[in-house]
């Protein structure tokens, strides 16, 4: 009679992959398999987006945020503009500046007026050429 | 008075727009809205047919949008829905014009936004949720030459320091406050998907000049109006970082207002659904991150399978499942990894504000029992956000169970909420 075999070979193939995932995995979110993949390729993305933005923008148009003017590029938010105004959007109850706080609409703390209708959330709106913004 | 729809799809994320395509391919009168200004939700923000390619998850979208073009579907861009005031109608306001849409059925894909936790200083310029500073970025912020220390958890910090790095800014640190031994478990569970694997590894790629660190996080923020420089902790020693930037956000909730408007159970923090995601209320479905954070290929499947099903084809929805099944052991994989450390409760001290449309304090909700008594007592959560800030902050540090949800579920105007309603002349004498 054949005799059973005490150990499966899989089954001891299964525990050690258990035993080395954790390991390796560990490298995925330190740098070491970054660090071999930086090698394999590299984006040179970043450098062309930026000079994109920075075209988009000389062709764009002005808006003012509390009399100032700002250059955006078209498509850009009313918050973005008035983050690179380097303006408040609002006074909170204590009198606190307040800006742009999560970006997509829900957090309100963008709120100011524009073209004189207030409380509009300034992240869900897209710059018009001579729109007037001013802060509260 | 506008047409009615065979089906409303709320929320033109990924979600939104594969359940209102799948629909409106079927035949169905179907109307997507979205309150952005374009279809794309979050994760395809600002996506232009001509650059999607050069993005991560960039073709998914050039796939569905040309597939959504090619139906008669309707799209609302602007149009928040804010109440559903008889059943079978639905009130949407877009510019203080207020609008009632009669539908057959509704799928909901509203999505999810980032939970924010308070830390002094976390209301000074220049903190922002870390998806909420990509979101600027892309609507045209220019992030060039920031420094910007990324912190809080989740897989969107990796992401969120890549595309600020690709804007120009400079990355000062990535903190993720979950444990390496945490994330280790995951990135097994991850092995199986290897495209997910792929994803990070090039999001590191591109902030390699910044540190990733497990086990850290954020104590407080110092400046004079506006954010100077950032505290880190790895729960033993402290180091103070100088930036011009702080994007945090502690993973995702889902945006369950409406759904729970419309009475739709929820379960664990999600909307509860079947396999063929309809939640408990007949004729409402949920799909994506409403039913658990799992990223746009479980909203993708989910919105399909709403679709399918809203067309009475449930032979196609329930050929997805076995898909599905497998996408929402990711979600829940997902949820444990980034789990929030009990420290965090401790970061906000008595004077910080954990409301911040009604500049309530820490302090002040200590004495509170329950989220209604905070809102009576403290007006927390009563200002203009309606406690989409503060409810998920004050569940993580206080347990309290959000409650008390009335329409409209947004800030709207009086003439959207009564459209007939005259105002009375003021009597003379």
């Amino acid at each position: 009679m054949k005799q059973r075999r005490p150990d499966r070979p899989h089954l001891s193939a299964e525990i050690w992959w258990h035993q080395a995932i954790p390991w390796i995995v560990a490298h995925i979110y330190g740098d070491l398999i970054n660090d071999i993949l930086t090698r394999v390729e590299r984006e040179p993305s970043s450098k062309r987006t930026t000079e994109e933005s920075a075209r988009m923008r000389s062709k764009g148009f002005s808006i003012t945020v509390n009399g100032q003017p700002v250059r955006v590029a078209e498509g850009t938010s009313v918050a973005a503009a008035m983050m690179m105004a380097n303006e408040p959007c609002r006074f909170s109850v204590r009198r606190e500046a307040r800006a742009p706080f999560c970006g997509m609409g829900i957090c309100m703390e963008c709120r100011a007026t524009v073209n004189g209708v207030p409380q509009q959330r300034t992240c869900q709106l897209v710059c018009t050429p001579e729109m007037e913004v001013v802060t509260g | 008075m506008s047409a009615s729809f065979d089906v409303v799809v709320v929320g033109a994320g990924p979600g939104g727009i594969a359940g209102a395509t799948v629909a409106a391919e079927a035949g169905l009168r179907v109307c997507l809205l979205d309150d952005n200004a374009t279809p794309g939700g979050q994760i395809w923000r600002e996506f232009r047919a001509q650059t999607a390619r050069q993005y991560p998850h960039g073709s998914g979208f050039l796939y569905w949008t040309a597939r959504l073009q090619r139906t008669d579907c309707d799209v609302w861009p602007g149009w928040q829905a804010i109440d559903r005031p008889a059943p079978g109608l639905i009130r949407l306001e877009r510019n203080g014009e207020g609008r009632d849409i009669p539908y057959g059925k509704l799928i909901l894909a509203t999505g999810a936004r980032e939970r924010f936790l308070p830390f002094p200083g976390w209301t000074l310029p220049g903190v922002m949720g870390a998806g909420g500073l990509q979101a600027l970025v892309k609507a045209g912020l220019d992030a060039q030459g920031k420094r910007v220390v990324v912190a809080g958890s989740g897989p969107l910090l990796l992401a969120v320091a890549a595309g600020l790095a690709d804007a120009g800014a400079r990355i000062v640190g990535i903190y993720e406050q979950a444990r390496l031994t945490q994330l280790a478990g995951f990135g097994m569970t991850l092995l199986g998907q290897p495209s997910k694997l792929v994803e990070g590894a090039r999001y590191r790629l591109k902030t390699l000049n910044a540190p990733y660190r497990t086990s850290s996080w954020v104590t407080r923020v110092e400046g004079q109006g506006r954010v100077e420089s950032v505290t880190v902790t790895d729960g033993r020693k402290e180091w103070k970082l100088a930036c011009d930037w702080l994007a945090s956000g502690f993973h995702l909730v889902p945006n369950l207002e409406l759904p729970r408007l419309l009475g739709c159970r929820v379960a664990g923090g999600y909307i509860a659904v079947d396999l063929l995601q309809q939640s408990s209320v007949p004729g409402v479905a949920c799909v994506g991150e409403l039913t658990g954070i799992g990223g746009v290929e479980k909203s993708l499947v989910e919105g399909q399978i709403a679709g399918w099903v809203a067309a009475c084809r449930e032979v196609e929805a329930r050929a997805l499942a076995p898909r599905l099944q497998r996408l929402r052991r990711f979600a829940s994989q997902l949820d444990r990894a980034f789990a929030l450390r009990p420290e965090l409760r401790a970061l906000a001290a008595a004077e910080t504000l954990v409301c911040r449309c009604e500049d309530v304090t820490h302090a002040a909700l200590e004495g509170c029992a329950s989220w209604r008594e905070a809102k009576l007592h403290t007006r927390c959560g009563m200002g203009a956000c309606q406690g989409r800030v503060c409810g998920a902050a004050a569940e993580f540090l206080f347990g309290w169970e959000y409650s008390g949800l009335r329409p409209p579920v947004f800030p709207a105007r009086v003439s959207t909420l009564a459209p007939e309603a005259e105002i009375p002349e003021p009597a003379r004498p």
